[in-house]
C-alpha cells in the first residue's frame, strides 16, 4: 500500500510539474530558514557549557548602590576573590582572568600582530580545560608575564621553530613594550567560548592586589569563582553580601555583588562594552520567531496549495470511493504525499543550508560550532519530517478525502467547495506577517538612517583618530607637523574621541531642585579638541590655545604644587553644552562647585554617546596633553592621500610603535552595529516571507479561478471583459490583505515603538510607514492574483461550459 | 436480489416538495438485464444510484442480497456494495495516475486482497478482455472504447454480482457502443452477472431483458423482451 502510493505521489509530481516545483520551493525555503536559523541558536546556546566544572564557575558583578537606579557592572575589587577565598570554605578558588586585544612583535609585519589574549592567572589551569601539546605551562615562571600560545599562532608564526622557553615582546600601543615569556602550546581554546581568545597570558598579581579596602577604593578586576559543588548559590550571595557590609562597617557599602553563573555570561550580560565575545538572548528570540514564523507560513503554503488541488484529486476520490475505498485508505494516500514533500524540501534545505552556511558564518562574524550534519542530527531531521508532515498533511489529507463519490456522478456537479474561514485565516495570517515584517524592516531602516543623519553636534566626517600613545617629548612638534600636511585641517590630542563612551571620566552631582545624584561626564583634550570636533559655538568662547589658561600641564603642577593644582583646577575654564547650562543652571564666566570650572562657552546639545543613551551633563576640559589619543580633521579632499602622509610622518618619528587609525564615522556607525545586522536580517527575511505568502497567494487564486470557472464562462458569454473577471477574481483576495493591513498595523506599531524605546533619541513612527508597507504587500499581491485572474478570464468560455 | 418498495426521494424547495422518484417499487431477479430509459430529469440516474447505495432515498424500502438495505448503517452499506456491485460510467472515470493494470487492480486493494491473487485475477481480466498489450498504458494513452472497456474490466475484477451502469455507450460511436453491449450481453449470459443499465438509446435497451420506462420519478412502463 504504501508503496503503490508512494509511487502514485512520484507520478503526480511529474505531471503537475508547477504545483510540485512551487510547493517544493516554498517548503524548502522555509525549512532551509529554519536550519540556519537552528543552526545559529544551538551555536549561541553551547557557549561555555562544555567546561568540565563550568557549573561551579561564576563571575562575580558589582552593583553601585550610590547611583540612582543603581549601575551594575562585571568588575569587582581585585581583591574580592582573595578575600573571599581566605574567609568561606565555599569558594574553592577565584581566577581573575579577562580577554583584551594585545599586539606581539612576531611574524614580519613591523606593526606586529595583532591577538585575542586572555589574561588570567595560573589557577585558570584549574577553571577552564585545556589541552597542553608542548612546554609545562602550568607551572609558572616567575619574573615574566608567562605567554601560552595555541598551535594555530605556533603554526602561522613560528613555522619550524620551537618558541617555548624563549622571550617574545609585545607592541602596545601605549606604554613600553613587555617581555613575555612563551611557556607552551595548547590546543585552540573553543570558539564558542565568551574568553575566545589566541594566547593566554598568565600573569601573578602583586600581594596588595589581594586586599580588600576598608574605604571601598581600588582596582577593578574581572573575577571568577569557583565554588564547592552543592553550594546555594543563593544564600551564598547573601552570605557574602552581609560579610561585606562588615568589611566597610562603620560605613554602608557603596557596592553589594552578585554571582552570574558562567554558561550565562555570553548570552545574559548587558553591560556595555566590556565583553568583547557576547551574545543576545533577546537577538536569540527574534532569530526564533523568524524562523517559527517562516515555518508557519511554508506550512501554510503547504496546506493551501495542496488543498487547492482539491478540483483535480475530487475525481480520484470520488473514483476511489466508488471503488470501496474507505477514508482512512484515502487519507493515507494524501499523507504519504505530503511526506514526500517534506522529505524531499528536507534534503533539499539541507543542501541549500550547506550552501548559505559560509554567508551565514560572516553574519554571526565568527565559525559555528554546532554540525548539523552529523548523525544525531539526522535523527531529529527525521523525526522533524515525519511530525511536521504528518500534522501539515493531515488537514489537506482529510479535506482531500471529503468528496462524496455522488460528486463524480452528477454530471453537471456544481461545487459544494468554499474558500472556507479557514483558508481565508491562513491568508490573512500569512499577510499579517508579511506586512508586520515589511514594517518592522522600515521602521529599523528609517531609524538607522535617522541615526546615521542625526545633528550629533559634532561632525563625524573626514574625522581620523590615532591609538592611545604617549606621544613623549615630540607631542608638540608631532602635532604641528601633522597641521603642517597638506590634507590636515586641524589636530588634537585627547583622551577621549566619539564613540569611546560617555567621556574620559564622569562624576555624580547634585542636580537643583532634584533629589538624588545624577551622573555627569567629562571630555578632555588640548584647546582645539572643539575645533576639531567642529562643535557649535552658541555663547561664549571656544578654548584659544594662546591663553595660557587653556593650555595649562595639570600633571607637571600637580608634581610641584598640589594645592595650587587644586585651585587652578576647580577655576579653569571649561565648555558645557546647552542642555548641561539648563539642567544646572549655569551662568556664563560664573564659578560652579558642582562642574569644578568655570564655564567660558556654551555649544549646543551634542552626542558624546550612541543616541541609544539620552542626555547627561557633559564638560568638555582643557589641558595640556602629551599622551592620549590623536584626533586629525582632514580637509574634504583625498583623504586617502592625506593617510599616506600621515603614516610616513608617524614612522619617522615613531618608528617603534604601530600606526593604527580609525575613521571616527566607522567608530560612531559601529555603535549601531546591532541595528544594522537587524536591519540586513529583517530586509532578507521579509523578502522570503512575502515571497512565501504570495506562494501561498498563487495556489488560492488557482482554487477559486478553478472553483469558478464555470461562473466566469457565463459571464464571458454575457458580455464581461478580461477586465471585469480578473476584477471579480482579486477582490476577495484585496480584501483579505487589507483586513491582513489592519490586523498588523497595530501589532507592529506596538512592538517596533518598544524596539524604539532602546533609543533616546528617534524617529516618529508615522501612517505613511504602515502606508508604504500595506502597499508594497498589496502591489505584491495583486500582481500575483492578477496573473492567474487574467489568464482565467481570458480563456475560451467555450471550453468551460462545454459538459462532459 | 434486489427490491425496492415505496422509495421516494425528494428535495425541500420553499414550500414544495420536488420529487425525483415517487413512491416507486421495483423487483429485480438474479440474472436479469435491465435497461432503464425515460427523458431527462425522470429520475434513471437516482434510481441507479440509490441502487448502487451511493444515494439514499427519502422513504421507502430497500432490499439487496435479502438484506435491508434501509436500516444498514454506512460501513456494512459499504461493504456490502463493495462485495455485490460494480460500476461502469458514461465519462469511464479511470484514475489518470495510475497504469490500465492498476486500475482495474484498484478495487481489490480495497478488498484486502493480496498481492499475488491480485496479480493473478488482474492478469486473467486482461486475458480475457485482449487488453494485456496495453497494461502499462495510461488511461490518456487509449481510445474512449479502450478506455470503457479497461472501465467494465475494472468493475469486473470483484466479481459481483450486480453490475451498474450509467450511459455506458453515451460517450462512445456507434460502432464502439455495439461492441460494449455485446459484451454486456455476453458477462450477463455467460456469467449470471445482474445487470441494470441507464441508456438513452433505443437500440441500446433492446440488449437487455427488460426495459423500465421512468416519467417523472415514476414508472411509466414494463417491457419484457
Amino acid at each position: 500500500m504504501f508503496t503503490k502510493n508512494l509511487l502514485i505521489t512520484w507520478r503526480g509530481l511529474w505531471r503537475n510539474k508547477t504545483y510540485a516545483v512551487i510547493n517544493l520551493i516554498g517548503l524548502s525555503a522555509g525549512i532551509t530558514a529554519c536550519l540556519l536559523v537552528a543552526a545559529i541558536v544551538l551555536d549561541e546556546l553551547s557557549y561555555d557549557k562544555q567546561w568540565t566544572k563550568a557549573n561551579r564557575i561564576y563571575r562575580a558583578i558589582s552593583v553601585n548602590n550610590r547611583i540612582n537606579g543603581s549601575d551594575r557592572f562585571p568588575q569587582v575589587f581585585t581583591g574580592l576573590g582573595p578575600s573571599l577565598k581566605k574567609d568561606f570554605p565555599e569558594v574553592e578558588d577565584y581566577c581573575r582572568m579577562s580577554v583584551y586585544g594585545d599586539r606581539l612583535k612576531i611574524g614580519n609585519n613591523s606593526d606586529g600582530v595583532a591577538v585575542q589574549t586572555l589574561s588570567a592567572e595560573s589557577s585558570v589551569w584549574n577553571f577552564l580545560d585545556f589541552q597542553i601539546t608542548e612546554g609545562n605551562p602550568k607551572k609558572f615562571v616567575p619574573g615574566y608575564a608567562n605567554l601560552v600560545i595555541t598551535e594555530k599562532i605556533k603554526q602561522q608564526y613560528f613555522r619550524g621553530q620551537n618558541p617555548v622557553g624563549k622571550i617574545y615582546y609585545n607592541m602596545p600601543e601605549y606604554g613600553d613594550p613587555q617581555p613575555y615569556l612563551v611557556t607552551g602550546v595548547i590546543k585552540a581554546l573553543p570558539v564558542n567560548t565568551h574568553l575566545r581568545a589566541d594566547v593566554i597570558l598568565i600573569a601573578s598579581y602583586r600581594p596588595k592586589d589581594d586586599l580588600l579596602a576598608k574605604e571601598e577604593y581600588g582596582t577593578f578586576s574581572t573575577q571568577y569563582l569557583m565554588l564547592k559543588p552543592g553550594t546555594d548559590t543563593k544564600n551564598f550571595s547573601k552570605k557574602i553580601n552581609a560579610w561585606y557590609a562588615k568589611v566597610t562597617a562603620p560605613n554602608k557599602p557603596g557596592y553589594s555583588f552578585q554571582l552570574q553563573p558562567f554558561e550565562d555570561v555570553y548570552l545574559r550580560s548587558d553591560f556595555a562594552g566590556v565583553q568583547s565575545v557576547q551574545g543576545s538572548m533577546r537577538n536569540l528570540y527574534i532569530f526564533i520567531a523568524v524562523a517559527a514564523l517562516l515555518l508557519l507560513i511554508a506550512c501554510f503554503n503547504f496546506m493551501t496549495l495542496t488543498t487547492s488541488r482539491v478540483f483535480s484529486r475530487m475525481h480520484e476520490t470520488g473514483v476511489r470511493k466508488v471503488l470501496g475505498a474507505s477514508k482512512p485508505q484515502l487519507m493515507s494516500r494524501y499523507l504519504t504525499e505530503s511526506l514526500v514533500f517534506f522529505s524531499m524540501a528536507f534534503v533539499l534545505a539541507g543542501l541549500l543550508s550547506k550552501l548559505f552556511m559560509p554567508y551565514l558564518e560572516t553574519y554571526i562574524g565568527h565559525q559555528l560550532v554546532f554540525n548539523l550534519y552529523g548523525f544525531g542530527f539526522v535523527w531529529l531531521a527525521v523525526i522533524a519530517v515525519l511530525g511536521m508532515s504528518l500534522l501539515t498533511g493531515l488537514y489537506p489529507a482529510w479535506y482531500l478525502s471529503r468528496p462524496e463519490p455522488m460528486v463524480i456522478l452528477r454530471s453537471q456537479a456544481t461545487t459544494g467547495f468554499k474558500l472556507n474561514w479557514l483558508k481565508k485565516s491562513l491568508v490573512v495570517g500569512q499577510f499579517v506577517i508579511s506586512i508586520g515584517i515589511i514594517i518592522a524592516t522600515l521602521v529599523v531602516h528609517y531609524q538607522l538612517s535617522y541615526l546615521d543623519k542625526a545633528d550629533v553636534g559634532f561632525d563625524k566626517n573626514n574625522l581620523i583618530k590615532l591609538s592611545f600613545n604617549n606621544w613623549g617629548k615630540n607631542a608638540e612638534v608631532f602635532k604641528q607637523q601633522l597641521e603642517a600636511l597638506p590634507g590636515v585641517e586641524t589636530v588634537s590630542i585627547a583622551s577621549w574621541y566619539p564613540g569611546a563612551g560617555a567621556g574620559y571620566m564622569s562624576t555624580e552631582i547634585n542636580v537643583p531642585g532634584q533629589s538624588g545624584k545624577i551622573q555627569a561626564n567629562y571630555i578632555r583634550g588640548d584647546a582645539d579638541l572643539p575645533a576639531v570636533l567642529k562643535v557649535k559655538l552658541t555663547n561664549g568662547r571656544l578654548f584659544d590655545r594662546n591663553l595660557r589658561t587653556d593650555v595649562v600641564d595639570f600633571d607637571s603642577v600637580m608634581r610641584s604644587d598640589e594645592k595650587r593644582a587644586d585651585e587652578l583646577m576647580h577655576s579653569r575654564p571649561v565648555i558645557v553644552t546647552d542642555y548641561t547650562v539648563r539642567l544646572l543652571n549655569l551662568k556664563l564666566n560664573n564659578r560652579v562647585a558642582n562642574v569644578e570650572g568655570i564655564p567660558v562657552g556654551v555649544i549646543s546639545n551634542f552626542h558624546n554617546e550612541s543616541l541609544h543613551f539620552g542626555m547627561k551633563p557633559c564638560i568638555i576640559r582643557a589641558e595640556k596633553l602629551t599622551e592620549g589619543y590623536i584626533l586629525i580633521r582632514l580637509k574634504n579632499n583625498h583623504p586617502g592621500n592625506s593617510l599616506t602622509s600621515i603614516n610616513t610622518l608617524f614612522k619617522a618619528t615613531y618608528p617603534e610603535k604601530p600606526f593604527l587609525y580609525e575613521w571616527i564615522n566607522d567608530v560612531v556607525n559601529a555603535q549601531y552595529q546591532n541595528e544594522a545586522k537587524l536591519k540586513q536580517l529583517f530586509f532578507s527575511f521579509s523578502m522570503l516571507i512575502v515571497f512565501l505568502a504570495c506562494l501561498g497567494l498563487f495556489g488560492l487564486i488557482t482554487f477559486t479561478a478553478q472553483q469558478r470557472v464555470k461562473e466566469i464562462g457565463i459571464r464571458k458569454v454575457l458580455g464581461a471583459s478580461v477586465a471585469n473577471v480578473a476584477a471579480l477574481l482579486s477582490a476577495d483576495f484585496v480584501k483579505l490583505v487589507l483586513l491582513a493591513m489592519l490586523i498588523a498595523t497595530p501589532l507592529a506599531g506596538y512592538i517596533m515603538s518598544r524596539w524604539l524605546q532602546d533609543f533616546a533619541f528617534r524617529i516618529n513612527l508615522s501612517w505613511w510607514m504602515f502606508g508604504l508597507a500595506g502597499a508594497i504587500t498589496m502591489f505584491i499581491a495583486v500582481i500575483t492574483v492578477s496573473t492567474k485572474a487574467i489568464k482565467a478570464a481570458t480563456a475560451n468560455p467555450v471550453k468551460s461550459l462545454r459538459s462532459e | 436480489m434486489l427490491s425496492l418498495q415505496h422509495i421516494s426521494k425528494y428535495y425541500q424547495t420553499g414550500g414544495n416538495k420536488t420529487f425525483v422518484l415517487n413512491d416507486l417499487s421495483l423487483d429485480i431477479d438474479q440474472g436479469e438485464f435491465v435497461s432503464i430509459m425515460g427523458p431527462s430529469g425522470s429520475g434513471k440516474s437516482t434510481l441507479l444510484n440509490i441502487i448502487g447505495m451511493l444515494d439514499e432515498p427519502t422513504s421507502g424500502y430497500h432490499y439487496f442480497m435479502d438484506q435491508p438495505v434501509h436500516q444498514l448503517k454506512e460501513k456494512q452499506r459499504s461493504a456490502l456494495y463493495k462485495q455485490y456491485i460494480g460500476f461502469v460510467f458514461q465519462a469511464y472515470h479511470l484514475i489518470d495516475e495510475l497504469t490500465v493494470l492498476e486500475n482495474i487492480e484498484t478495487p481489490l486493494i480495497y478488498q484486502n486482497i493480496k498481492g499475488a491473487e491480485r496479480k493473478a485475477l488482474v492478469a486473467d481480466m486482461l486475458d480475457r478482455f485482449n487488453i494485456v498489450g496495453k497494461k502499462d498504458l495510461f488511461p490518456a494513452q487509449l481510445s474512449g472504447g479502450q478506455q470503457q472497456l479497461v472501465g467494465i474490466a475494472r468493475a469486473l475484477i470483484g466479481k459481483p454480482k450486480l453490475l451498474l451502469a450509467d450511459e455506458p455507450t453515451g460517450n462512445l460511436n456507434s460502432k464502439q457502443g455495439e461492441e460494449i453491449m455485446e459484451l454486456f450481453k455476453k458477462i450477463n449470459k455467460e456469467d449470471g452477472v445482474t445487470i441494470i443499465q441507464v441508456t438513452h438509446s433505443e437500440k441500446n435497451a433492446e440488449y437487455g431483458s427488460r426495459i423500465i420506462n421512468l416519467l417523472d420519478g415514476r414508472i411509466e412502463s414494463t417491457t419484457t423482451l
